[in-house]
Formats: C-alpha cells, structure tokens, sequence
C-alpha cells in the first residue's frame, strides 16, 4: 500500500476509535456506576421516583436502556452518514 | 404425559424446525451457504436471528427466576446481557463483517498470520461453546422433565437429535430460520405473561412494586464487588461469544451489521425489560410455590393464563434451548471442520469440507447430549455466566485490541489471549473451591489480557507486514472498496 493511502486509512481508523471510545465509555460509565452508587449512595438511590418505584429501580429497568438505544442510534446514523461522505 | 397442550406446541416447534431444514437443504452445498447463508442474510432477519440464537434459557427462564429469587440483584443479568451488544456494536461489528471470513480462529489468524493463534481461538470456541451448551442441555432435560413428564435422558436426546438434524440438513440458513421463528416465539411469550401478570395489579406497576417491596432493593444476594464483577463480565462477555460474532458474517456488508445490532439491541432491550416485572409479578403473586428458578416463568403463566398459556411457555423455554445451541454447534463445528480440518489438509475441496462439516455437526451433536447427560443437576444460570466469563477473557481482549492497535503483535494477542483462557480457568476453578469469594473473574482477568498484549507488543515490537491492509479492509466503508477495485 502507499503512504498516502495508509495515511488516510490511519486517519479514519482514529477518528472512527475515538467516537467509539467516546461512547462506549459513556455507556460503560453510566452501567458501572450504578452498583457504585448502589453501594456509596444508597439513601438516594432507595429515593422514591414514581409512586414505589425507587431511583435505582428506575435506573436499572429503563435508564440505562434508554441510554443505550440513544446511543446506537446516534452512532449508527452518524456512522451511515460519515460512510456516505467519505 | 403431564401437559397435553404443552407437549402438542412442542410437538408443533418440532415439526416446524424440521420442516425448515427440509426446505433449505439445498442451500448446504458449499461451505459459505453452510457456516454464514451465502453473506445474504438481512439486517433485520439477522437480528432476530440473532435475538433467538442469543436469548437462551438463561435469559427466558433464568433472568425471570433470578429476580424471583433475589429481587432487584437477578436485574444484573437482564442489564449485562443486554448491555454487551453496544459494545459489540461500536467496537466490533463492521469490522468483523468487513474481514468476511468463516470463524473467530479466521479472523485472529488472519489479522496475524499465526497457526498457533489459530489453534488458540479453535480451543477457545471450542471452551466457551462447551460451558454455554452444557446448560442449554441441562435445561432442556429438567424442564421438560419436570413440565411434560419426559425422562431426563429422552428429553435431552431429543433436543440433541433434533437439533443436529437441522443444522446438518440445512446449515446456517436453516439455523437462521429456525431462529427466527423462535425468536418471535420468546418475545411473544414473555410479553403475554407480563400482560397478564400486570393485569392483576391494575396495569399499574406501583402497584405491583408495592407487594414486593423488599425485593426491589439492592443487596439481597450480591455484595457491591460481585455485582460490579458480574456487570463487567456479562457486558465484555457478549463481545466475545464465538456463536454471536460468525452470525455478523452472514450480512452482506459492514452497514447491514451495524443495522443487525441496532435491531437487535432493541428486541433483546425490550425483551430484557419485560423479565424484572414477570419474576416480581411471580414473587408477588405464586409467593415460594415455585420448586426451582427455572420453573417460576411457568407456573406464573399457568397462574394468570391457564394451560394454554403454560404450553406456550414451555414451548417458547423449548425454542429457546433449541436456538441457542444450534448457534453454538454452528460455532463449534466451524471451529473443527473448518479451522482444524483446512489446517490439516490444506487444499481440501469445497464439497469435502462441506462433507466433514455434516460429519462434525453430527459429533458436536453427540458430545452436546452426552455432556447434558453428565453435568445432569449443575446450576444453568452460573454455568452461562461462566461461558460469559472465559468468552469475555479469551476473546474480546485479542479482538479489541487487533481490530483496533496497529501496534499488535502475533506473540502480544497469543500471550493475552492464553493469559485471559487460562487466567479465567484458574479463577473460576479456584472460585468453585471456595480459595476466593469473586463469582465472576473477567474484572481480573479482562484487564490483565489487555494489559499482556499491550506489553508482549510493545516489546515484541514485530507487527505483521500488511497491518495497514488489515486496517484498509476492516475499517474503510464499502464505497472506497468498491473504488479501490474500480
């Protein structure tokens, strides 16, 4: 291959890393955090949300779902989008 | 025979399964229609294939039971099955599809080159599709067992025999099929039961929190490190299933996997959603009646629908095994028949692979009903989540790291991936000894992989030659492919 090819190869293979990581961290941020928050902050976490429903049942059973959908559609779509452009 | 209507639906799964491989006999003619469907699966047949292959006993009897049982901590396992898959998503899917090969062994010894890498990911299939089937059948033989009176050795032959008969006559497509058909089985069960089971709170799931209120804190089982640990693994360990990551190969390009994931992320998502309500409802509503977890997600059924609605359950607990392992003889196979076998006889024709590919479906077949015969009465869910850990361990450090850092090295991704397989064995056999109290290695383990490819790299410093080819192939869209062949 020439250089300017594995140049540009470089380039887009950073690029595209850094969103993943980007995301994949905040995704692992926000799942992890949960049985630390569990464990520090566990008065607010027993906190009631809606009616018996508490925070930290309400995190665990839609949040982090919701998160995680937002962000695979967000990556996917820009990563479609990106692909297009290139 | 305990359960007419019950046995009648599984009679009805049966005949379907076969019927389908009956018809797709013809597309096993060649080694790509037998281990990825010819690369011509859609992204949303895909994904609920996929979503079948992926929601094993474990998730439709085990995630149900387990919040039974210990109320919010068996959620854990509804968040890290789930939670893998935008893992797999951003970091692995397109390039594994890009890369185009047959085996997760094809894919690390292409990216380096290296036989003993090859042999390395063969035994690590291999390892992880044996710890994942081994519970599929357990499960199949006390499920069926104990709901339609079945001998444990019958029920166990008969789900081996049935499913090696579909995978031998109809390969990945059959399989694909067939996973369909079970995946929408699942999710339509599992949704009728929390349908019914919120009726009887007024649709109004307060209501239902109310009567259970001790069971929706956390702690009940898992101290905080257990916990975190076993998040880790299940979300790293998704990653790096062998029989998930070939079904990304039968898309047709590196866009069509994506949109494989992001369907898939949504029926597993609201699938693993539903689980919490039903094991509580069960909690809540059949009190300790239940005699194993396993059995919770029935009788809950039997509770708020009647026979009827008990039959589909068993049938969609039966669709679930039968999926779940076909996936895993698909992996395995590919691991002997194509791996071993191309490694051995190098130049071997496609119709004789093709041939050793239905001769080792058949064997991986045998050793699936002998292995559910011997490990009769071993806990399924802890099994599962052992698969998870070694498959977290073993694979996705060396598959990270390669698809990712140019700087990896044969010798870096041989020593992380030995020091992950065997790093997880040890911890887990020391674990079962109770020398320490961590149920899920891979938050050791894991890092300790990535830690041991980045230093034997670095030292090692000899990447291979077409590093940047690789990366080219992997990463780059299909457009700029299309103009680099013109």
């Amino acid at each position: 291959m020439n250089s300017s090819k594995d140049k540009a190869t470089a380039e887009y293979v950073s690029k595209e890393f850094r969103k993943s990581i980007w995301l994949g961290t905040c995704f692992l941020f926000v799942t992890l955090i949960l049985p630390v928050l569990n464990h520090f902050a566990r008065g607010f976490m027993l906190r009631s949300m809606f009616g018996n429903l508490s925070v930290t049942y309400v995190y665990s059973v839609l949040f982090i779902y919701i998160v995680a959908w937002v962000i695979t559609v967000y990556y996917v779509l820009r990563t479609d989008k990106e692909e297009e452009a290139h | 025979m305990q359960q007419p209507i019950a046995t009648a639906l599984v009679g009805v799964i049966v005949a379907i399964s076969i019927i389908v491989a009956f018809l797709s006999r013809k597309y096993t003619k060649s080694t790509a229609e037998f281990y990825v469907a010819g690369r011509g699966i859609s992204a949303i047949q895909n994904a609920l294939a996929l979503s079948g292959d992926y929601m094993s006993a474990a998730s439709f009897l085990g995630v149900a039971g387990l919040v039974w049982a210990y109320g919010y901590d068996g959620i854990w396992y509804a968040a890290g099955f789930f939670g893998g898959w935008l893992v797999l998503l951003l970091f692995l899917a397109s390039p594994i599809r890009r890369f185009g090969a047959y085996t997760i062994a094809d894919f690390v010894a292409g990216r380096f080159h290296s036989r003993k890498l090859r042999i390395a990911a063969m035994i690590g299939t291999l390892m992880v599709s044996l710890f994942y089937i081994v519970p599929q059948m357990v499960g199949a033989g006390e499920l069926l067992g104990l709901l339609l009176g079945w001998e444990y050795v019958f029920a166990v032959a008969i789900a081996g025999t049935l499913i090696t008969v579909y995978v031998v006559l109809g390969g990945m497509r059959a399989t694909t099929y067939n996973q369909i058909i079970q995946c929408i089985l699942l999710w339509t069960a599992m949704f009728v039961v929390m349908t019914l089971a919120l009726g009887k709170f007024n649709f109004n799931y307060s209501n239902l929190l109310s009567t259970v209120k001790e069971y929706a804190i956390p702690g009940r089982w898992l101290d905080f490190k257990n916990s975190f640990a076993l998040i880790f693994g299940l979300v790293l360990g998704t990653a790096g299933l062998p029989h998930i990551l070939i079904r990304f190969y039968t898309n047709p390009s590196g866009r069509s996997a994506r949109w494989t994931a992001v369907w898939t992320l949504f029926i597993i998502g609201t699938f693993y959603m539903m689980t919490p309500v039903v094991g509580l409802a069960a909690r809540s509503l059949l009190g300790n009646a239940p005699p194993s977890t396993n059995l919770v997600l029935p009788m809950l059924a039997q509770s708020v629908g009647g026979e009827w609605m008990m039959g589909v359950v068993i049938a969609g607990a039966f669709a679930a095994i039968l999926s779940t392992v076909a996936g895993l003889v698909i992996a395995s196979t590919g691991a002997i028949a194509h791996d071993l076998f191309t490694m051995l006889v190098p130049g071997a024709s496609d119709k004789r692979q093709v041939l050793v590919a239905k001769l080792t479906s058949i064997g991986v077949g045998i050793v699936a009903i002998l292995t559910g015969l011997v490990f009769r009465g071993y806990n399924v869910a802890f099994l599962v989540g052992l698969a998870f850990a070694i498959a977290a361990s073993t694979f996705f450090p060396v598959l990270m790291m390669g698809v990712w850092w140019k700087g990896t090295t044969e010798k870096g991704a041989l020593a992380g991936m030995i020091v992950g397989m065997v790093g997880s064995a040890v911890m887990i056999v020391t674990s079962l000894l109770k020398m320490q109290s961590l149920m899920n290695p891979s938050i050791i383990t894991v890092p300790a992989a990535f830690i041991t490819i980045w230093a034997v790299s670095k030292i090692d410093g000899k990447t291979p030659h077409d590093t940047m080819e690789f990366m080219h192939k992997v990463h780059m869209p299909e457009k700029v492919h299309e103009r680099d062949n013109g």
